[in-house]
């Protein structure tokens, strides 16, 4: 059994953004390109760059719509990065599948994004 | 006129006995304490001592501000270095977090041997184990410690439901199901049994039905909402291809670009059948689980 000795790290909030003026709530500037930064071979650099594409100027068009949480769009990028391209890009297409109201019941609500849980197993 | 001399008199009485007041006071212009001060008016109490400090720290724990209780019970286990309520305080605190690796921290730093603990804190133990999903050390500890019999065939049989070891579990409880009268033990056996009611079911098998028929291995692992959905996603895919190949032949790319996603569909859906039987298994597993861990959690 390992001991981690003192507290954990202290839990900054990781948005970056601008406050509006004459509005307390920061205006969240989401940076997208991490896939692209953390490539590790050309195929997930190239999933990478449609998912930034798809981020900035597809999805943020739109509302929020996917009932999941992660959505499903972050859900392939990280299963490519996870399992990688074959497997990632299958998991990521059964999940656009499963993003329905159908879901109601099949899996654990997560209560801070009021979203299913499904996580990149 | 009387009166005037009455009043002069009590206004003379007053300032006479002010200024013997005065004299026994100690003469000192400074607000810092004497010697003489601290003897006249010693510290009646101590609100930092061990016993205050008992008193506050418990009243944190059961108001459920565990974080500061975990700091009260630290000053209490600093002053009584010898008496070990404070120190289980202290692990009882991080369960009351639900950090039950850091409450198996502080245990093994407090206790470091096992064999000379007494019951409770060698089931506490026991329990830490469990809940860190340490089972093979969990198993040891409890045939190592003094706990009774039954209490051990009981405990041991909880291990062996966590482990996910069903057949196992049924077999232990079959053993000594007339001979044991501990409800727990029974509980257990029962939960085994409600397990192993339900069959698991196959991956292979469920990869393989939505291969012939899209969403079918969806349909079998009971997801039957998604299994409408892709059989609708496969199909309106492919008949999208199939017109666009049909009018313009295989130069099409509309009907490359909807065979492209129907193919895509279609596979993801072979392998999300697979995974479906998995999370239907584990969905099973953790029912069972969850209700041998709730016995562990709070009812040891």
């Amino acid at each position: 059994m390992l001991w981690a000795q003192g507290a954990n790290p202290p839990q900054v909030p990781s948005y970056i953004g601008l406050t509006r003026k004459g509005m307390d709530a920061p205006v969240h500037r989401h940076d997208w390109s991490g896939p692209l930064r953390h490539a590790h071979n050309e195929a997930v650099f190239v999933f990478g760059l449609l998912y930034w594409t798809y981020k900035n100027f597809i999805s943020s068009q739109d509302i929020d719509s996917c009932v999941f949480v992660p959505s499903c769009s972050t859900y392939m990028i990280l299963a490519i990065q996870k399992h990688g391209v074959f497997i990632g890009f299958l998991e990521g297409m059964d999940r656009l599948t499963r993003c329905s109201p159908f879901a109601n019941g099949h899996y654990p609500i997560n209560p801070q994004a009021r979203k299913y849980e499904d996580p990149v197993d | 006129m009387k009166t005037r001399w009455i009043r002069r008199l009590v206004w003379l009485l007053m300032l006479t006995g002010g200024a013997l007041r005065a004299q026994e006071r100690p003469a000192t212009d400074s607000l810092s304490p004497t010697k003489d001060t601290l003897r006249a008016k010693p510290a009646k109490e101590n609100l930092f001592d061990a016993q205050h400090s008992r008193r506050f720290a418990d009243y944190l724990f059961r108001t459920g501000q565990y974080d500061y209780a975990t700091e009260e019970y630290q000053r209490v286990a600093f002053l009584q270095p010898d008496d070990a309520y404070p120190r289980m305080q202290i692990v009882k605190a991080q369960e009351g977090k639900k950090d039950y690796y850091r409450a198996l921290g502080y245990f093994e730093m407090f206790f470091p041997r096992f064999d000379t603990l007494q019951v409770p804190f060698q089931k506490e133990a026991i329990k830490l184990y469990v809940l860190n999903g340490e089972y093979g050390t969990a198993r040891k500890r409890l045939w190592a410690s003094r706990l009774d019999t039954t209490r051990k065939h009981t405990l041991n049989l909880g291990i062996t439901l966590m482990e996910k070891k069903w057949k196992d579990a049924l077999a232990q409880y079959h053993r000594r199901e007339n001979i044991l009268r501990d409800p727990v033990f029974h509980q257990f056996g029962l939960a085994a049994q409600r397990r192993l009611e339900h069959r698991n079911k196959s991956p292979l098998l469920a990869a393989g039905l939505s291969a012939v028929v899209p969403g079918l291995g969806k349909v079998y692992t009971k997801n039957y909402g998604d299994a409408l959905m892709s059989f609708l996603f496969v199909g309106l895919n492919a008949w999208q291809a199939w017109r666009g190949f049909r009018k313009q032949g295989v130069r099409s790319v509309h009907g490359w670009i909807f065979a492209g996603f129907g193919v895509s569909f279609y596979l993801g859906n072979v392998w999300g059948s697979a995974k479906a039987a998995k999370r239907y298994n584990r969905k099973l597993d953790k029912a069972a689980t969850d209700e041998v861990r709730a016995v562990f959690e709070y009812n040891l």
